[in-house]
């Protein structure tokens, strides 16, 4: 009683204020009031009152605690009970409502920390509480996910999550309350011993770009979860490094790039992470160029390849960290890295060649075939299938786009070379020209009875013999071996010297292939008989079943051998009796199982090759396992006779008689696509069959498109190596709209030069007005007919006497007199008193290029020193009207004018002047935008007429786009180069400074650009080529002397006397 | 061909065929040559570089002129210096005095010899112009500066060769001259007669030589890459010979005949994996 009392008195000082409260209140000491002491129940109310009065609205937190204090006390004791109410009394003087919460949460956090961190854990509260309702809210959401966290992070790191989310608060709240909420989600995918690394990154991640860590927290822990712990850790440290280094953009790649990780295994990931942070020590950037580049990489070279590779990008940039662009190298943006990729891979490139290949195969077969990737083939879908093999159509050899089955460069070059030497010898060796005709072999073996055999289906040759046959499959598949092993015969016999290649290939090709005394036996025997092709398979077992039969069709694949002139006829009829010898073999497994069939098919008593065997084979193909045929040796790839000979069909009926018909009708092709034995059109639906049908005749007919198209280009490939040898030839160069060219471009970074880089298109400029070059012409008669006379001094003397010859068309009399008084007086002088006249040509190619950007749209602003005189009137006062009369329309007149305007008039005058003396000069315009569409515009072409064509299109002289200027100037290079003419001259007409989309490192760069063109007009000089610039930019000189070194340049100050100066100077360049 | 101990110089008119130089007729070559010779026509060989016309200039001259007491043959290799006077001849000083030299077709026209101008694109112009008279029914050599005229005898004849390959603007036959004459067109022979050609004249087997044949019908077969003149018959010789040597073919057909046709480092990897496809190591 007494005690009760006591506590009823300490319990009237305190009572709760909500009613949940205080009916908990009442539970609580009424249930503990036996367990717990007075002085506990007190010490306990004394809490609870302590709380309350903590702070003004600290009723909220002693509710909440003695809400809770029924579950605190039993979960844990009375001593924890307490010292959450002490620790919530503090958190009270900060914000009851967070006390509140932490009371309610904390029996749930305490099952992840000790009681006595429960200070640490209220301290990192308080440092983050704010007073705002927000603050308040992100802590209660912090407090309320604490435990989750706690799950996979200790105490100590969660100040850091508790920093994240009010950094992100205080740029959006949502944010943060959304980052808390899914954080534990996070976590738990990053390994544990990387956590913290985590955390630090996505704190970096909150400062320097926090609108994307929502986006980044969904992409990299899914990325991570991936990759084993060490290969995390080192992912974090790299990426922490771009984060702080390079800022957003770069981190947001290098998240992007390492995505691909998912796809690779765990050795292939910690290979990466370790070059990644290898490159990361030294350059982060770099190493997001690395990870954006080295998935694609590893599709293609093995790892060892690239490790030397990398090795020695690393040693460079620790060797000369000043000198080496780490970027482009790894980015294999520079001709140097490329190298040295190609050197220390193994694998052999179809890129690099192709062109090789091409010329070895055309003089191998004598016909111009053209060697293409084989995708190229497959995405026809046509029927070839296979990407990694080779394959020809009668017209193209396809080879895969790199071979790497070797462990030498060399060795997988001379596989490309066996795969292309086979593809080629089918056509040499007449694969291809098999003609149906029905004789007696056939008559005999073949299984299907046709009424009238030489109406046999099928519209090809092949598969006219194909259709005799009720397993067509097995029929082309034997075709196909004996056909192989007869060009590799003869490949052998003609071209002995890649028969070493050819063995080391076969030998491959037989160490992938399994026993093949595990198979049903017909198999078994097939794929023997392959090994056997392959070189292998010389001691047959002879107690194996049916080695009389492998032994027969051994004998038979060697009449190949014996036959002289071997042909395809001959490898029809081998494989026609092969097949019917495995016709007469069950794809059976155990000897049981062929007694069986043998009983069951008693009836024929001897099975002998010759007699009539159709019963025999029907029984047995009853009992027969559903025969798989063999994969055949890759080297010899996909060979498919019937549709090579269809689509030559369809190409002749199509080049032939009537282009507008395609050679093929629908119904033929029908026919084809049932009788080929590439589809199993069996198992179509009548509706899938058309539509299949449907399809495969459009893909045909554009592949018969394409090759003529294909054709077109080749020619214009022979064109432009005509144009090499210096040859050009007008007529087809005009015909083309728009040509393709590429060229490197110099990163004066990494000193090196990006490979083809740049792509120009050359295009023809379209007409513009008629009248606009007879308007300039009258407009500037007086000028032009000054820059003639004045070019009529270049014009050279016509002969030129060369004296002092020992031989010669005249004697020079003076020098033979002296010649023989010399003589006559003892000496021995020379006889040079001959003399020659010499012709000397005027030989002058120009080139003027003409800047098109679209700043040369600007009007053209008037000397203010010029334009003061304007305003000096000292004329007689009468006058003075009719002055300002004629001085306000001058001025109106040449405000009109633009940068291209003046441009075009100077080439208007340059070429009137020009054509006077016949020296040889071209026009051209370029402008465009990015690396990908420089354009580059011909208005004349160096040796085309001035005609009417021309004017128009000096009239349609537009501003376009950027500046690039290096491919431009390397692309008049080479139009320089092809003419013959002795001295070279490219003249550049430009407004400003160069400048284009990623000419540079960012817009505003401008030393990128400028190297780029230096070095341009430096191969230019190199080549023989005078370059010179002339620019109307005022504030040019800072720039063009960084530019133009001791290459010739100007600039001209008052625009309107460009046409004269560019006159002048042309005689000052070319008279040289 | 006779006197091969060499070393002693002899007068062009001493020369003489010997042996009969080794020869197979491809066409009507020989044919036509005889009927051009008995009927006075002059001659012009068209063809690629070592295709056998200098070969059956020889040929033919030692079939023809087998009794001829002086040199059946006089050969002039053509140069751009090459000038009218080269061939007709010149005053040279002796002594005080001077001293008329005949040229080689003044001496073939004196001695009635076979006169080949060999590459006669490559002369002066003049020259040719020089000719005409000799060509024609006139059958005439006028020397100017003798005011010589001289009447070729019946055994003159005047062949050219050249080479339509070089063919250019500036290096072509005027149509006057081409007028004058016969053509011969001479290509490279078929695959087995160039495969014994060069079996005899190299001294390789005869299977040697037809991979040697072998391999020219695949170079030429890349005419069109630059190679405008495929591989000559005699650079197959020359690889044959060194063969012959003990020169391993791969080896020698690299340095005969890739590198001696192309300086394109491109083509002559091409040109070289042919020769590695028919030659063994």
């Amino acid at each position: 009683m007494n005690s009760f009392s006591k506590k009823n008195n300490t319990e009237n000082n305190y009572s709760p204020t909500s009613e949940i409260a205080k009916i908990a209140f009442h539970e609580f000491i009424e249930t503990h009031n036996k367990q717990l002491s007075d002085t506990e129940i007190n010490y306990y109310i004394k809490t609870c009152k302590e709380i309350t009065d903590s702070s003004l609205r600290a009723w909220e937190a002693s509710d909440s605690y003695v809400k809770e204090s029924t579950k605190l006390i039993q979960s844990f004791d009375f001593e924890t009970l307490i010292y959450i109410g002490n620790t919530a009394k503090k958190l009270c003087t900060f914000s009851p409502m967070i006390a509140s919460s932490y009371i309610t949460n904390s029996s749930l956090i305490l099952g992840s920390i000790a009681k006595n961190d429960l200070d640490r854990y209220t301290n990192i509260l308080t440092k983050t509480a704010g007073s705002s309702w927000k603050d308040i809210a992100l802590t209660n959401a912090f407090i309320s996910v604490t435990f989750e966290l706690l799950k996979w992070i200790p105490l100590i790191h969660l100040k850091h999550v508790s920093l994240i989310s009010k950094n992100l608060s205080e740029k959006s709240h949502d944010l943060a309350i959304t980052f808390l909420e899914n954080f534990d989600n996070s976590l738990s995918q990053v390994h544990q011993p990387s956590r913290i690394k985590f955390i630090k990154l996505v704190n970096e991640l909150s400062i320097v770009s926090w609108p994307d860590v929502a986006r980044v927290l969904e992409t990299l822990p899914a990325t991570l979860h991936a990759t084993s712990n060490m290969t995390t850790k080192s992912f974090l440290i790299a990426g922490y490094q771009i984060l702080k280094n390079d800022g957003r953009k770069a981190f947001e790649e290098y998240n992007n790039a390492i995505s691909e990780l998912i796809n690779f295994n765990h050795l292939d990931q910690n290979w990466i992470a370790n070059f990644a942070l290898k490159i990361n020590k030294l350059d982060s950037n770099s190493s997001v160029t690395f990870l954006q580049q080295i998935f694609a990489l590893l599709k293609i070279y093995s790892k060892k390849d690239l490790t030397k590779w990398l090795n020695e990008g690393l040693q460079y940039m620790q060797n000369n960290p000043k000198n080496f662009d780490a970027n482009a190298y790894f980015n294999l943006e520079s001709t140097f890295s490329i190298q040295s990729l190609y050197r220390h891979a193994n694998l052999e490139l179809l890129a690099n060649k192709k062109d090789l290949l091409t010329k070895y195969c055309k003089g191998l077969s004598g016909i111009n075939i053209n060697i293409l990737d084989i995708k190229e083939l497959i995405d026809r879908q046509i029927g070839w299938q296979v990407p990694y093999i080779a394959a020809t159509d009668g017209e193209h050899v396809y080879l895969p786009n790199k071979i790497n089955i070797f462990n030498t460069k060399h060795d997988n070059f001379l596989a490309y070379k066996v795969y292309s030497t086979h593809q080629v010898s089918r056509i040499e060796f007449g694969s291809y020209s098999y003609k149906f005709e029905y004789n007696k072999l056939l008559e005999k073996n073949s299984d299907v009875r046709l009424e009238h055999v030489n109406e046999s289906p099928g519209i090809t040759e092949i598969q006219k013999l194909f259709a005799l046959f009720s397993d067509k499959k097995l029929i082309s598949y034997l075709f196909n071996v004996v056909e192989d092993y007869r060009i590799d015969y003869l490949v052998n016999i003609k071209y002995p010297g890649i028969s070493n290649a050819y063995n080391m290939i076969k030998k491959f090709e037989l160490s992938k292939r399994a026993s093949p005394f595990n198979l049903p036996y017909r198999e078994m025997i097939i794929e023997s008989i392959i090994q056997y092709t392959l070189g292998g398979m010389r001691n047959f077992n002879e107690d194996s079943p049916y080695v009389d039969e492998y032994i027969q069709a051994i004998n038979l694949l060697n009449n190949i051998r014996k036959v002289d002139g071997v042909d395809v006829n001959s490898s029809v009829e081998i494989s026609v009796q092969i097949y019917y010898i495995l016709k007469n073999i069950p794809n059976i497994h155990s000897i049981y199982e062929i007694d069986h069939v043998k009983k069951d098919s008693n009836k024929s008593e001897s099975v002998s090759l010759l007699t009539d065997g159709d019963d025999t084979t029907n029984i047995n193909l009853e009992n027969n396992q559903e025969i798989e045929l063999p994969n055949l040796p890759e080297h010899l790839g996909e060979f498919k006779p019937d549709l090579v000979e269809l689509i030559t069909y369809a190409k002749n009926q199509k080049n032939g008689i009537d282009s507008d018909v395609s050679g093929i009708d629908q119904k033929q092709l029908e026919e084809f696509l049932k009788q080929t034995t590439e589809l199993n059109v069996s198992e179509l639906s009548e509706g899938e069959f058309s539509e299949y049908s449907n399809l495969f005749t459009n893909n045909l007919m554009d592949l018969s498109n394409t090759n003529f198209e294909k054709q077109k280009k080749s020619e214009a490939d022979l064109d432009s190596q005509d144009l090499h040898n210096g040859l050009i030839s007008r007529s087809k160069y005009t015909n083309e709209k728009t040509r393709e060219f590429f060229y490197d471009e110099w990163n004066f970074r990494s000193r090196d030069y990006k490979p083809a880089w740049c792509r120009v298109l050359e295009k023809e400029l379209d007409f513009g007005e008629v009248d606009y070059y007879d308007q300039i012409l009258s407009e500037h008669s007086k000028l032009i007919k000054e820059t003639k006379r004045k070019f009529e001094y270049l014009k050279p003397e016509s002969m030129h006497k060369e004296k002092r010859l020992e031989d010669g068309d005249e004697i020079d009399l003076d020098r033979l007199v002296d010649f023989y008084a010399e003589k006559l007086a003892g000496y021995s002088p020379l006889a040079d008193f001959y003399s020659k006249r010499n012709k000397i040509e005027r030989d002058v190619a120009v080139a003027l290029l003409l800047d098109m950007s679209a700043s040369t749209d600007e009007i053209i602003e008037k000397d203010v020193s010029s334009s003061s005189q304007y305003n000096q009137y000292s004329g007689a006062p009468g006058t003075y009207f009719r002055w300002l009369a004629s001085r306000n329309s001058e001025k109106s007149f040449n405000t009109n004018k633009r940068i291209i305007d003046i441009e075009k008039e100077s080439a208007i005058v340059l070429s009137e002047a020009l054509d006077s003396i016949g020296d040889n000069y071209g026009l051209y315009g370029f402008s465009g935008y990015g690396r990908e569409n420089v354009e580059f515009f011909v208005i004349k072409d160096i040796g085309e007429k001035l005609d009417k064509n021309v004017h128009r299109k000096i009239a349609n002289i537009q501003p376009v786009r950027s500046t690039r200027m290096g491919p431009a100037i390397r692309h008049t290079i080479q139009k320089l180069e092809l003419s013959s003419s002795r001295v070279k001259i490219m003249i550049m007409l430009s407004d400003g400074r160069p400048q284009d989309h990623e000419y540079g490192k960012d817009r505003t760069e401008k030393a990128y650009a400028i190297h780029d063109t230096r070095q341009a007009l430096l191969e230019a000089k190199h080549k023989g080529i005078t370059p010179f610039l002339l620019t109307v930019d005022k504030d040019g000189h800072d720039y063009l002397q960084e530019m133009c070194d001791d290459i010739g340049y100007e600039i001209v100050s008052d625009i309107d006397s460009l046409p004269e100066r560019l006159t002048n100077l042309y005689k000052k360049i070319s008279v040289k | 061909m006779s006197k091969k101990n060499t070393g002693n110089s002899i007068s062009v008119e001493e020369f003489k065929l010997d042996d009969e130089p080794f020869y197979i007729p491809i066409n009507n070559e020989v044919k036509i040559f005889e009927e051009a010779y008995n009927s006075k026509i002059p001659v012009i060989l068209k063809g690629p570089t070592g295709s056998g016309k200098t070969r059956f200039i020889e040929f033919m001259a030692w079939k023809l002129k087998k009794e001829s007491p002086t040199s059946p043959l006089i050969t002039v290799a053509c140069h751009e210096d090459l000038t009218a006077s080269d061939l007709v001849g010149r005053y040279l000083i002796e002594d005080q005095t001077t001293k008329w030299i005949d040229g080689p077709i003044t001496r073939a026209a004196r001695i009635g010899a076979i006169c080949y101008l060999d590459e006669i694109v490559e002369a002066r112009k003049d020259t040719t112009v020089l000719i005409h008279p000799l060509t024609d029914y006139r059958r005439l050599l006028p020397i100017e500066k003798k005011g010589e005229l001289i009447e070729a005898p019946d055994g003159f004849m005047l062949v050219l060769s050249y080479n339509p390959g070089y063919q250019s603007i500036t290096k072509d036959l005027k149509q006057s001259t081409r007028q004058r004459f016969v053509s011969i067109e001479f290509d490279y022979p078929p695959e087995e007669t160039e495969a014994k050609i060069i079996a005899k004249e190299s001294g390789c087997s005869l299977k040697m030589a037809t991979s040697l044949a072998l391999l020219a019908i695949k170079v030429r077969n890349l005419r069109e890459y630059g190679l405008s003149e495929g591989v000559s018959t005699r650079l197959l010789i020359y690889a044959g010979s060194l063969i012959n040597k003990g020169v391993k073919p791969i080896e020698a057909c690299i340095s005969t005949i890739v590198w001696s046709l192309t300086d394109e480092r491109e083509l002559q990897d091409s040109i070289e994996e042919l020769v590695r496809s028919i030659f063994t190591e």
